[in-house]
């Protein structure tokens, strides 16, 4: 049996006729990283909200075993988030910024926020609108480390940064942060930087559950097959959810194959998780 | 409940925030009551026409008038009487035009001597307690509108420079948040008021007690025995705790309105009572709504709102049963404080 750490059946949240989230059910286990991948307005940030107790919702929902509205103080000692728009106070200093965490939160270590720091060139006495956007993530990212956090959420937290800030900030979180004791929850639209890491995978659109699968069962159940001429028409036959243009022919995605008549028809391979994800959300339009 | 450590954090973020109103602009108010102070004792040994308006000043009509000795270059000496109806009697011509190298001294004419009680003591008609608290109303003056821009910024500005999902990502309740913001409108701003007041109080006690003795009176007789300087701070200290009481839904109705407003939390926060005044005027005939409204805004406008500051509410029965009525609607205006932070955070 696994630790669930966040627990949903049938949330919904509808702002006037749209439903932003729409039956959404959820079980999260501890020690995952999930990924949670939607178009722009799919819902991801109000289902994200919800876990927080940021925003009220119908349906079960159990956070760490807490109602996210009713006792939001007490699980965020528990549950650490980056949102999509967060900005940190430009007014204030970053050590004054630690000062202030340091006496709010029982579990953040000062001392490991400031190891943290000292691997970047942000100065504990430079003030937060000093900081270039970049930093600021790396500021960000040093107080939630070290959080003694046993889940974090992170909504977009790469946004608008560069590669090499992007690629550092997930290593840095795989690789100094995560412990199979934490569960992370990342919602991004840069699926090809974090698929490595990801062990569970979410899709939703228009609300709705897309797609909810272990990294594992998604390498089981999914093939995506290169085909050209009389292969790419025997393959179309069979039914693919999706495909895409290649040089000289099409990859067809398919769903619990056929592995040994695929094999047959040109070469086969595990899709990469942003094309799975458009087959699925091309498919559910 | 909210721990000390916590609480702590969260009051010097406030006060970081708002350092240079908190903080600073009380400071230099201060500085500079002193500086005007300091500048008044040391000319008025120098300019006789400063020295002259402020022997009127302190010697009122008790004192008549004052001998001003004028010594040139160590020779003969010069007397000068200076009387109440501003007349200088010059009883020998001077031997040249002016000079500054003159020494001037002011000392009572021997005539006065007799009007005071000890023959060095000045009777300066009366206690200096309206001096102390005309000092703590200009501060409080000050206090208030640091407040007002305070309360009214408390709940809109995280929300305008979308700092807000940090602060609400802190295991900080909005309770907590809410009456932090309250507590530092009502009892940190002023506390910090009266520590700066009071300290200017006792500079400027000092500074006359300064110029009394330039003047060679007694400075403990004439000014240090005619003020109540404890009993002022005090009365000063509990009158301004129990304004916070008096105008807290005031506090209240601004962070509602810095909670609530989409652009202008001073437009949304004075729109709704002009309305509702001129409702009542115009289609009530009544101004009783207004009146009771008015009474619980701190303003000069108000006589008896000022007079809450300086020597507190009456503890009759009506005026503590408003109190609390007070206490009831701020935590109205409070609960819907914490609604709005909690579900429209967003501008």
């Amino acid at each position: 049996m696994t630790d669930s750490i966040v627990k949903a059946s049938g949330l919904r949240k509808s702002f006037g006729k749209l439903a932003a989230v729409d039956g959404v059910d959820l079980d999260i286990a501890k020690g995952s990283i999930l990924g949670l991948l939607g178009p722009n307005g799919a819902g991801k940030t109000t289902l994200l909200r919800s876990l927080l107790g940021l925003s009220t919702c119908e349906g079960e929902l159990s956070v760490l075993g807490m109602n996210p509205v009713r006792e939001r103080s007490k699980l965020l000692e528990e549950v650490c988030f980056i949102a999509d728009t967060a900005v940190l106070p430009s007014w204030m200093k970053v050590s004054d910024l630690l000062d202030y965490v340091g006496g709010v939160h029982p579990r953040f270590s000062r001392e490991r926020a400031e190891e943290q720091l000292a691997q970047t060139n942000i100065l504990q006495e430079s003030k937060i609108k000093q900081l270039s956007k970049g930093m600021m993530v790396q500021l960000h990212l040093a107080i939630v480390m070290a959080i003694d956090a046993r889940l974090l959420i992170l909504d977009e937290p790469t946004l608008g940064l560069d590669i090499l800030f992007r690629k550092q900030f997930f290593e840095q979180l795989l690789n100094d942060y995560y412990d199979s004791e934490r569960t992370i929850i990342i919602s991004t639209h840069q699926v090809e930087e974090v698929e490595n890491i990801l062990t569970d995978i979410m899709f939703v659109a228009k609300g709705k559950t897309v797609l909810s699968e272990s990294m594992e069962n998604i390498s089981e159940n999914y093939l995506e097959l290169q085909a050209t001429g009389d292969s790419l028409v025997a393959a179309e036959a069979m039914g693919p959810m999706g495909s895409r243009a290649i040089f000289g022919g099409k990859a067809l995605i398919f769903s619990n194959p056929d592995r040994e008549a695929l094999a047959a028809l040109g070469e086969l391979r595990v899709p990469s998780v942003a094309d799975l994800f458009v087959a699925k959300v091309q498919l559910e339009a | 409940m909210i721990s000390k450590q916590k609480a702590t954090a969260m009051l010097n973020r406030e006060v970081q925030e708002h350092h240079t109103a908190f903080i600073k602009t009380p400071l230099i108010i201060s500085s500079l009551l002193f500086v005007a102070m300091l500048a008044s004792v040391l000319l008025v040994n120098r300019v006789a026409i400063v020295g002259h308006t402020a022997l009127e000043v302190i010697m009122q009509e008790n004192v008549s008038e004052a001998w001003i000795t004028v010594t040139i270059d160590g020779g003969e000496t010069t007397e000068l009487i200076v009387s109440e109806e501003y007349e200088t009697v010059e009883e020998e011509p001077l031997p040249e035009e002016w000079n500054f190298s003159r020494e001037w001294t002011f000392q009572p004419a021997p005539g006065s001597a007799d009007k005071s009680d000890d023959g060095n003591t000045l009777d300066i008609g009366g206690s200096l307690d309206p001096v102390m608290d005309g000092l703590f109303v200009f501060f409080v003056l000050v206090m208030t509108i640091v407040t007002v821009i305070y309360l009214l910024g408390a709940m809109y500005h995280d929300r305008k420079d979308r700092s807000v999902l940090f602060w609400k990502s802190m295991p900080v309740s909005e309770w907590q948040d809410v009456l932090i913001k309250m507590a530092v409108a009502a009892i940190l701003i002023p506390l910090i008021t009266l520590v700066v007041a009071a300290i200017t109080q006792v500079l400027s006690l000092l500074l006359m007690m300064l110029l009394v003795w330039r003047l060679d009176f007694n400075p403990i007789d004439t000014v240090w025995n005619n003020v109540h300087l404890l009993d002022v701070i005090v009365r000063q200290t509990t009158s301004l705790l129990g304004a916070a009481i008096w105008f807290a839904p005031f506090y209240a109705w601004l962070l509602l309105a810095s909670a609530a407003a989409k652009r202008s939390p001073f437009a949304l926060a004075i729109a709704p009572v002009l309305a509702i005044a001129i409702f009542e005027e115009f289609f009530l005939g009544t101004e009783y709504i207004g009146q009771v409204i008015a009474n619980h805004i701190p303003t000069i406008m108000v006589q008896a709102n000022v007079s809450q500051y300086t020597y507190g509410p009456s503890w009759n029965f009506s005026n503590i049963l408003e109190m609390l009525g007070c206490i009831v609607v701020a935590g109205g205006f409070l609960s819907a404080v914490v609604w709005l932070r909690r579900t429209r955070f967003e501008l």
